[in-house]
């Protein structure tokens, strides 16, 4: 079986080139295929002879400028041959599942989420833009919009990372998915024998993760607060942090997994559309205070049948006030959560599971068609009044 | 009731035109609406009937590159005012079918295939061209792809020439249609007492029928095989062709049906969507040698129990599994029944065509009309 892989971009290292890295490891001879790709930034695992990259890679300073080429996007992913191919598993974001395949090959899109910034983000982004670019931005999405959906109708199978996602893929291309969520390695993780007195944050420091809520909220309740990694927004945080408030920069990896084996609990004020970090940490047992919306939803347990088995406290509203109640709330339950519960609870996001359930769905959907597809073998009796095509119905979802 | 009929072009005579002709003679009281016609070669039906074309087809010699104006095309075709008619018939292929068709009107699209252009040969036909041609191919590819399934979206009927088109259809467009095959003149074929020994082939010399397949064959096999038909390919082929190859060049419809007849088998390798051409070869009851895919298997029997089978197989496109299937069919030859073939073929006859979209479009319009009064 010939694979391709098809990922929207190599510039950052981020959950979609985790997903890549995973799905390597089901087909080692896969080819990839993507719009750009960085010189640094390629993952260990993308080796760079079966890398094909679009010709849009070709325009000089394209890395930086990536966003405004959305407009060429559907006619570069358009620009793949994907004939040789038997299957084509798309790592999607907004533009890329714009590709046609021939009828022989299979199309399966994982899906992260349906474009943001031109679905449901859309307003956010456009009154972020200066005044002059909003036209022209308008002009665009609108663009974007009739080409993602009209592509969207065009693939196989959709598979969506969360139920989060599977409802906006519905909303957005009234198309059917099943979820399979995306790899996590939760078998680092370990309980530590005991706890320090921090919570802790960990991921990019940018906008959209709202850390700045759990900064007011430390600082408003005097606890604290241990944030490790980096981004665009660091020096703005820093302003706002107090003394309790830590800041450790990069970590590296044995740093990570001491960090979360230790912290009293993790705080995540992101709208995420799953959410890794905060599995990460509760494959070391921990805790988590969330917020309660997005993929917090499906990787956080509250408010189960049995206190015992929670593995986490949700606030309702980004804000400052939410937080802190939350926080508070975690305090005075914190002795009902049991390390072992919140572990076992992570384990079902493990790698593990995502490579089994790729491998199963991508294999259940080639044998249909293929059978589909009238090889000579399978060549299916001459009906003169024909309605097409049932077989195209989903394979039996695989939600727990 | 007021019928319009869209074609995207009349220019050669193939297998959409011969379509367009049957319906066009169901319907005579039809207007015809086109992109661009070559007056001298309508088909009979046509020839004669209120047409418009297009704006694009004032383009003197439009007709020698008007696949290349296609990204005008969805402009052109939604400025036909096609408001004041009951039923719409557009025999879609190329983007004909976009045209705006009022509330009340039934549009009904016969689809032969989703543009191959830029669907499933997309990358081949990409191939072929570079440097800014290439750029302005992509970004115009995607467009038209875009309005194409919008328009595909308010068409009130598709129906399927094949079920590998029907298959295609869902592919690109998401729409399930039912299957009605194309007419094929299968009344006139009659049974010969004894084949002369040499194997067929008939159609345009294109790159895509994969000619040179049946050629390099018959030459390592020495059969004798005859080739009808002219095309762009020709000089290439008679390159590659040995002793036992003969080209015959265009031949009339008249004098088609004795070679039909008299042939040791017809030997096909395009990949098709429908394809008529065997079809015409079994409604002479003789057995056809083809590629196994696309329309030919639906047109050609070949996994029942001895002496049902109309045909055989090849897995692929190339010369050791033509040769192969040739000498297989040589061992089984004798279980092929003429009568049977015949049989077969006349399933796909005109009449039945006629009988079945008439049914079709009736049922529709009824359907239309009841949604109306409710």
């Amino acid at each position: 079986m010939k694979v391709a892989i098809l990922h929207y971009w190599f510039l950052l290292n981020g959950g979609g080139e985790k997903v890549v890295s995973s799905l390597l490891r089901l087909y080692p001879d896969a080819d990839i295929f993507c719009l750009f790709a960085g010189k640094d930034s390629l993952p260990p695992d993308v080796s760079r002879s079966r890398l094909h990259c679009s010709f849009l890679n070709r325009i000089p300073l394209a890395h930086k400028v990536n966003r405004a080429l959305l407009p060429l996007y559907p006619a570069a992913v358009g620009s793949f041959d994907f004939s040789p191919y038997d299957v084509v598993i798309s790592s999607d974001s907004p533009p890329i599942k714009a590709i046609v395949t021939p009828i022989d090959t299979v199309h399966i899109s994982y899906c992260h989420t349906p474009g943001r910034f031109i679905w449901d983000g859309g307003p956010a982004f456009h009154a972020s833009l200066p005044r002059a670019a909003r036209p022209l931005f308008a002009c665009i999405a609108d663009y974007a919009r009739t080409s993602d959906f009209g592509a969207a109708q065009r693939v196989d199978h959709f598979i969506a990372n969360s139920q989060h996602i599977q409802q906006r893929i519905w909303k957005y291309y009234r198309r059917q998915s099943v979820v399979i969520h995306p790899p996590v390695d939760t078998h680092h993780g370990y309980i530590a024998d005991r706890t320090d007195d921090y919570y802790l944050y960990l991921g990019r420091l940018t906008e959209s993760k709202r850390i700045d809520l759990i900064i007011r909220a430390c600082n408003a309740l005097g606890r604290r607060l241990v944030i490790a990694g980096t981004g665009r927004n660091k020096n703005q945080l820093q302003t706002i942090a107090g003394k309790t408030v830590e800041f450790l920069g990069r970590v590296s990896d044995s740093q990570r997994r001491a960090l979360y084996a230790n912290c009293r609990a993790f705080l995540f004020a992101a709208d995420e559309d799953f959410g890794i970090a905060p599995v990460e940490a509760q494959s070391f047992g921990r805790p988590v205070i969330a917020y309660g919306h997005g993929g917090s939803l499906e990787t956080v347990r509250v408010n189960s049948d049995d206190a015992h088995s929670d593995t986490g406290v949700f606030f309702p509203e980004q804000q400052v006030n939410s937080v802190i109640d939350a926080i508070l709330h975690f305090e005075s339950i914190e002795h009902t959560f049991t390390p072992a519960d919140i572990q076992h609870h992570a384990r079902r996001f493990d790698t593990s599971v995502f490579l089994q359930r790729m491998q199963d769905f991508v294999h259940d959907s080639t044998l249909r068609h293929s059978s589909l597809q009238g090889s000579i073998q399978s060549f299916p009796s001459l009906r003169p009044e024909y309605t097409a095509p049932q077989h195209f119905a989903l394979p039996q979802a695989q939600n727990e | 009731m007021r019928v319009a009929i869209l074609h995207p072009w009349f220019l050669l005579p193939g297998g959409g035109e011969k379509v367009m002709d049957v319906i066009a003679g169901m319907y005579p009281n039809a207007d015809l609406f086109t992109l661009f016609s070559d007056t001298r070669r309508l088909p009979a039906n046509i020839s004669g009937r209120t047409m418009q074309t297009s704006v694009l087809n004032k383009i003197p010699g439009a007709s020698r590159f008007h696949f290349y104006l296609f990204p005008f095309f969805p402009w052109v075709i939604e400025s036909f005012d096609i408001r004041n008619y009951d039923l719409i018939i557009s025999s879609g292929g190329p983007v004909i079918m976009g045209a705006n068709a009022s509330q009340g009107a039934l549009h009904i699209c016969y689809c032969h295939t989703p543009p191959r252009a830029w669907w499933d040969l997309y990358s081949n036909h990409q191939a072929r061209t570079s440097g800014l041609a290439r750029a302005a191919y992509v970004v115009a590819a995607s467009r038209v792809r875009m309005w194409e399934f919008s328009a595909m979206q308010r068409m009130d009927h598709v129906v399927a020439n094949s079920r590998y088109i029907a298959n295609r259809t869902f592919q690109y467009f998401r729409r399930s249609c039912p299957v009605i095959y194309p007419p094929v003149e299968t009344r006139a074929g009659y049974l010969s007492s004894r084949h002369d020994g040499y194997y067929l082939s008939v159609g345009r010399l294109g790159k895509e029928k994969r000619t040179d397949l049946l050629i390099r064959a018959c030459n390592q096999l020495g059969r004798r095989l005859l080739i009808a038909g002219a095309g762009r390919e020709e000089k290439r082929l008679k390159a590659i062709a040995g002793p036992t190859i003969e080209f015959l060049g265009r031949v009339a419809d008249a004098e088609l049906g004795p070679l039909y007849a008299n042939c040791r088998a017809f030997l096909f390798a395009a990949d098709e969507d429908f394809g008529i051409v065997p079809v015409e070869a079994q409604s002479f009851g003789r057995p056809v040698v083809a590629y196994g895919h696309g329309g030919s298997l639906e047109t050609v029997r070949a996994d029942r129990e001895p002496g049902c089978n109309t045909g055989i197989f090849f897995p692929e496109q190339s010369v050791e599994a033509v040769v192969q299937a040739i000498r297989n069919f040589e061992q089984r030859e004798a279980e092929f029944s003429p009568t049977e073939i015949q049989k077969h073929a006349r399933q796909f006859d005109t009449s039945i065509f006629q009988q079945r979209f008439k049914a079709f479009v009736d049922n529709a319009m009824l359907e239309q009309s009841g949604r109306r009064l409710a």
